[in-house]
């Protein structure tokens, strides 16, 4: 199964399978690599190692219950799946969400942002080599983790928006710890470029690595900071303003030579941009309701209610009975996306009526972005292969579903 | 040329080394975990367990079985009888199987009397899979365990009254709902 | 404080450990001495799955230093002495898992930590093996999806105190 063509195996070629528990691999990802001498000459990844069927196991959940589902795609920033999630059958159903609400969503998001991109750093620095900065980056996504527990109640899977709103209010001394927290968490960032930016070390595994032209990202179907790193100005964020991202001001950070550098530089910057957003949406964050009035409740009925007719007088073995069907949510489809970490994060629903989704497809960046590691890798040596996963910052969870 | 003077007297990584010299003399943030615990923060969801009412000294649920219908993984069983004189639901079996949990949160929040409850509790790894597969029995020993180590007086979990979120959308124990003392879980003393 | 016993010329500090008096010599038994060292240097396989293994990283970084225990992550199986089964185990899965377990050397164990490791979680579906415990020998079980790092140390604390009971497990033909 996925198994690489190797037309003729000459003295040169070299071939080496590596994964799918390999530790740099960033989950389950296989790569069939084939060299020539320490060259690559030929790159196959294989996916399907977290294969769940988390878009088949949606259709038998109600809407509100498929948005644990969600969690669990891209563990790494979970708050942006589910409001990928909610936006998309908000979407479809017509509901607004109250302003707070809003202004919520926009921070946990950002701060997710920041938690992913922290994860990224780390590993994608102990990878190719720097440890400290794992150590670093680690003690503050702890801090984020806490703020989520202090808003949610988890840490990782946080199943915290809802549809038209948000679960629970946040209350005002944690916003002041979290604006606290944002105004130390630029210091940090700079701290991590000193350590990184001009370090002759990284710059010399990172800096023509990978490198890919604007038209060739733009073909492979790459988004977020990988494609902006080409120097591409695409963010859902700006084009297509969701939540409160139209009231809030940023920057979209690009890079110039689309190699594994820039992409580092786009993902730090944005790290501040961020928790920018952050503390502005705290400053701007009104009072109010955090759930829109005609949102579903979360036990949610589905489609068809059976109704037994009057079944103890008839004969005992059998009940006489119908499925009445009726409509819970509008009819229709819709496609929505967000602007996740990882990249263009979108969600495909079909309803037809019922409680559950009919179908449900998730345009996931990850798996996407898995398609460009042959193209990247071409010409590299086996070590750039590493920085080539890492930079493309690849959730199994996410690609696999 | 100023990079080249840069790259010759190695201040690129001097630099990184001052921040990691300096970060020698800062408190470190590790938890000695066993002996010093990080205070978990209200509405943390850990493990299950049914409140033990004051009043009944039994839990309150009355088998609505809301919580099994919206639970995503499936994991509560109930099983009830309805009482012929009252025309009441009787608990007859209630059991969650904390292993298939995925702690969303859910049932606790579309339970209509506050009944079930995720604990702050989550040091329950186990040896075996049923020390974990909680029966009502277990569920209420979990609620006396837990309340037995709280440190406040009284106890309100955020799932009970969902802050924020329009009052009257909510089921009216919902609506303001009573903190369960701690003194009263304690017996007879007081 | 050392309590003594009948025979004046040993200490007794806990069950079967005994100091010699006026000498440096402590006597314990053999089971004790090789389950203390075991317990006390379990070095892990680096293998992550899904959710669990990002709270893994977290129990090994900076906030809950795993390596106060004696634990350090291991990449090689042929190093490791417990395998930690953090996230979904699909079927396509399976097999490597089982793999990398059977390359571990005599003892090893093995921990399933979360719902996904425990009894296949909220993936009650097609591709999904419902738990670990199908087709390897799980010595904790840690519940939580994901449990936080605490709560896998704990289970570590739990997988060191059953190291600490065994008996007689010190060589290859036992």
């Amino acid at each position: 199964m996925g198994q690489l063509e190797i037309e003729k195996v000459d003295e040169t070629t070299f071939v080496l399978q590596m994964g799918p528990h390999h530790p740099a691999t960033h989950g389950v990802l296989k790569l069939f690599c084939e060299f020539e001498g320490e060259r690559v000459k030929k790159i196959l990844p294989e996916v399907g190692y977290l294969h769940r069927g988390i878009e088949k196991l949606a259709e038998f959940k109600t809407y509100p219950a498929a948005m644990t589902l969600t969690d669990r795609l891209d563990y790494i920033s979970s708050m942006s799946n589910n409001i990928a999630y909610c936006l998309a059958v908000e979407r479809l159903m017509g509901i607004e969400p109250p302003a707070r609400a809003k202004f919520i969503r926009t921070m946990v998001a950002e701060l997710t942002r920041l938690s992913s991109h922290l994860l990224w750093l780390a590993t994608h620095a102990l990878d190719i080599g720097a440890m400290t900065v794992f150590l670093y980056a680690f003690r503050e996504r702890e801090q984020i983790l806490q703020f989520f527990e202090k808003i949610c109640g988890a840490r990782l899977t946080v199943s915290y928006p809802r549809i038209g709103g948000v679960r629970l209010d946040i209350k005002k001394h944690v916003l002041e710890e979290i604006y606290e927290f944002m105004k130390v968490m630029v210091k940090r960032v700079d701290e991590y470029e000193t350590l990184l930016t001009e370090n002759r070390i990284w710059i010399a595994r990172t800096k023509g690595i990978g490198v890919i032209s604007p038209e060739e990202a733009v073909s492979l179907g790459i988004t977020g900071p990988a494609l902006r790193g080409s120097g591409v100005y695409y963010d859902i964020r700006k084009h297509a303003p969701y939540d409160a991202y139209s009231e809030v001001d940023f920057e979209v950070p690009l890079g110039e030579h689309g190699d594994t550098y820039d992409r580092y530089l786009c993902r730090v910057r944005e790290m501040r941009q961020s928790a920018f957003i952050v503390k502005q949406c705290i400053e701007k964050m009104p009072e109010g309701e955090i759930l829109a009035e005609d949102s579903p409740d979360i036990d949610l009925a589905p489609q068809s209610k059976r109704i037994i007719k009057g079944g103890e007088s008839l004969w005992s073995g059998f009940v006489e009975f119908t499925d009445e069907k009726y409509e819970v949510l509008p009819k229709g489809e819709i496609y929505s996306a967000v602007e996740a970490p990882k990249g263009e994060l979108g969600f495909y629903i079909v309803s037809d009526g019922g409680g559950k989704p009919y179908r449900m497809r998730v345009r996931a960046p990850s798996f996407i972005h898995i398609s460009a590691i042959p193209k990247l890798c071409e010409g590299h040596l086996l070590a750039d292969i590493i920085a080539i996963i890492g930079t493309l910052d690849i959730v199994m969870g996410e690609a696999d579903r | 040329m100023s990079n080249f003077l840069k790259r010759l007297f190695f201040l690129d990584l001097i630099k990184g080394l001052i921040i990691t010299f300096k970060t020698i003399f800062t408190t470190p943030v590790t938890i000695r975990y066993p002996k010093q615990k990080r205070a978990i923060e209200p509405g943390f969801r850990g493990r299950h367990a049914f409140v033990r009412d004051p009043e009944t000294g039994k839990e309150r649920c009355v088998a609505c079985t809301k919580c099994a219908q919206v639970c995503p993984s499936q994991c509560i069983y109930i099983d009830f009888v309805i009482n012929s004189e009252t025309g009441a639901r009787v608990l007859r079996k209630y059991e969650i199987d904390a292993l298939r949990c995925i702690f969303c949160g859910y049932c606790e929040e579309v339970c209509p009397v506050n009944a079930l409850v995720l604990t702050e509790f989550f040091e329950y790894a186990s040896y075996d899979r049923e020390t974990n597969y909680f029966n009502r029995e277990k569920l209420l020993n979990n609620w006396d365990d837990f309340i037995k180590h709280h440190e406040e007086e009284e106890y309100l979990n955020k799932f009970w009254y969902l802050p924020g979120i329009n009052r009257r959308r909510l089921p009216s124990a919902k609506r303001n709902p009573k903190a369960v003392l701690k003194f009263m879980n304690k017996g007879e003393e007081y | 404080m050392p309590l003594y016993t009948d025979n004046k010329d040993l200490i007794v500090v806990e069950e079967n450990t005994k100091i010699i008096k006026g000498s440096n010599v402590i006597i314990t038994t053999l089971d004790k001495i090789v389950n203390w060292g075991r317990s006390n240097s379990l070095w892990p396989l680096t293998f992550g799955l899904a959710c669990c293994a990002i709270e893994m990283m977290a129990a090994g970084a900076s906030h809950l230093d795993l390596d106060r225990f004696g634990i350090l992550f291991r990449a090689s199986p042929r190093q490791a002495d417990v395998i930690i089964i953090a996230g979904t185990v699909t079927y396509k899965m399976a097999p490597i898992v089982k793999r990398v377990y059977d390359q571990m050397p005599e003892p090893k164990y093995v921990v399933a930590m979360g719902s996904c490791a425990c009894t296949g979680g909220i993936f009650d579906t097609y591709s999904t093996v419902q738990g670990a415990d199908q087709f390897l020998p799980v010595d904790v079980y840690i519940p939580g999806c994901p449990p936080r790092p605490e709560a896998l140390m704990q289970g570590l604390i739990k997988l060191k105190e059953k190291i600490m009971k065994e008996e007689g497990r010190w060589g290859s033909w036992k």
